[in-house]
């Protein structure tokens, strides 16, 4: 089931701006091995479902997924043959607002062949460019 | 234990956007010098012997800047947006004799008696707050997991600690678990609702109002 928020303080929301890059989310931070976004988009919530099945399929029964985006942000469009106007069209899906160096997933318990296998699986179903990052040493 | 590493730096004159790009440029890392009650001083350091050391594990570090030698600790590191780069770093003034807090990594090595069982060793903790002497920083606290069994936890406090080291981080949080592997349960693919809108509830007095 794809994913959506289970309350929210108004149904439709305004485009808003994707502007700059990520400030936050933008490392690995539970798993040893992530997808980090290049580009920015909005991202529906039946990718990231589609992208969670690839990785369970690519990594069996070993490993944890972490996904560190979710689907806040409700789009709405209008009906087909319907004129304009007439208010606001009703919420059809919902999406994660990406920015460059968003960390998308995160793998662990699983060696770097399988996490780069299931990442590349994951990259061809996204609409952004991707790269595969690993965990940074603790440096100070 | 970490030794002091040595390192070349230079003071910079000029500050700004445009002059630390042009740093970084031609091979420069900007960073500063504080602490001890002295001004803050902006030096650069070589970025390729500089992320030599790192690669070691190394905190501490001699810079020689013009005639002056100064012992500092590596506080903080500024990664670009994709955090690939080190784009700036942050170096505390410190006597050799001084006890500091620093923030080091846990590596846990063998391979436990419980994966044989169907198990699978999660590592929840990755770092952990310790309190030593600046001339005893260890590179990062390796810990034998070769023992653990199915379902069990270890703890802040089971950790192989080197002597003269003192933990900082809670000493009941849990570092590593081997969970038996689970199913993951079947999702279905049902009707989604919509989510609940939170209304703000009208009082007596609005409700009357507005007739």
């Amino acid at each position: 089931m794809a994913m959506m928020p289970k309350r929210v303080k108004f149904r439709k929301s305004q485009r808003g701006k994707m502007k700059g890059n990520a400030t936050r989310g933008n490392y690995v931070a539970y798993g040893e091995y992530g997808l980090q976004s290049l580009e920015s988009a909005w991202i529906p919530a039946k990718t990231l479902e589609a992208a969670r099945v690839a990785v369970s399929h690519a990594i069996g029964r070993s490993g944890r997924l972490f996904r560190r985006v979710f689907p806040q942000k409700s789009v709405s469009a209008k009906p087909l043959e319907v004129r304009m106007g007439s208010g606001k069209g009703e919420p059809d899906f919902w999406c994660a607002v990406v920015k460059p160096g968003t960390v998308l997933f995160e793998l662990s318990g699983v060696s770097e062949t399988v996490a780069k296998r299931a990442f590349a699986r994951v990259a061809h179903k996204m609409p952004v460019r991707t790269r595969f990052v690993s965990r940074r040493h603790t440096v100070a | 234990m970490a030794s002091a590493i040595k390192l070349s730096a230079e003071t910079r004159e000029k500050l700004g956007t445009r002059t630390t790009r042009r740093l970084r440029n031609a091979g420069k890392l900007p960073a500063i010098v504080y602490g001890h009650g002295e001004a803050p001083l902006a030096i650069t350091v070589p970025t390729k012997a500089f992320f030599d050391s790192l690669d070691q594990g190394a905190h501490l570090f001699e810079l020689g800047i013009g005639s002056k030698a100064e012992t500092v600790l590596l506080r903080d590191v500024q990664f670009d947006h994709l955090g690939t780069n080190i784009i700036h770093a942050d170096f505390a003034r410190v006597d050799l004799n001084e006890r500091v807090t620093v923030t080091i990594g846990i590596e846990l090595t063998g391979t436990p008696i419980g994966e044989k069982d169907g198990g699978k060793l999660q590592q929840t903790l990755n770092e952990v707050e310790i309190e030593a002497l600046v001339t005893e920083i260890p590179d990062a606290i390796h810990h034998d997991v070769s023992g653990m069994k199915l379902d069990d936890a270890l703890h802040v406090s089971e950790l192989t600690i080197p002597a003269g080291v003192k933990v900082l981080t809670d000493a009941d949080s849990v570092v590593a678990v081997l969970h038996a592997i689970l199913e993951e349960a079947s999702t279905s693919d049902a009707a989604t609702p919509e989510p609940e809108v939170i209304k703000k509830e009208k009082t007596a007095d609005e409700a009357e109002t507005k007739k």
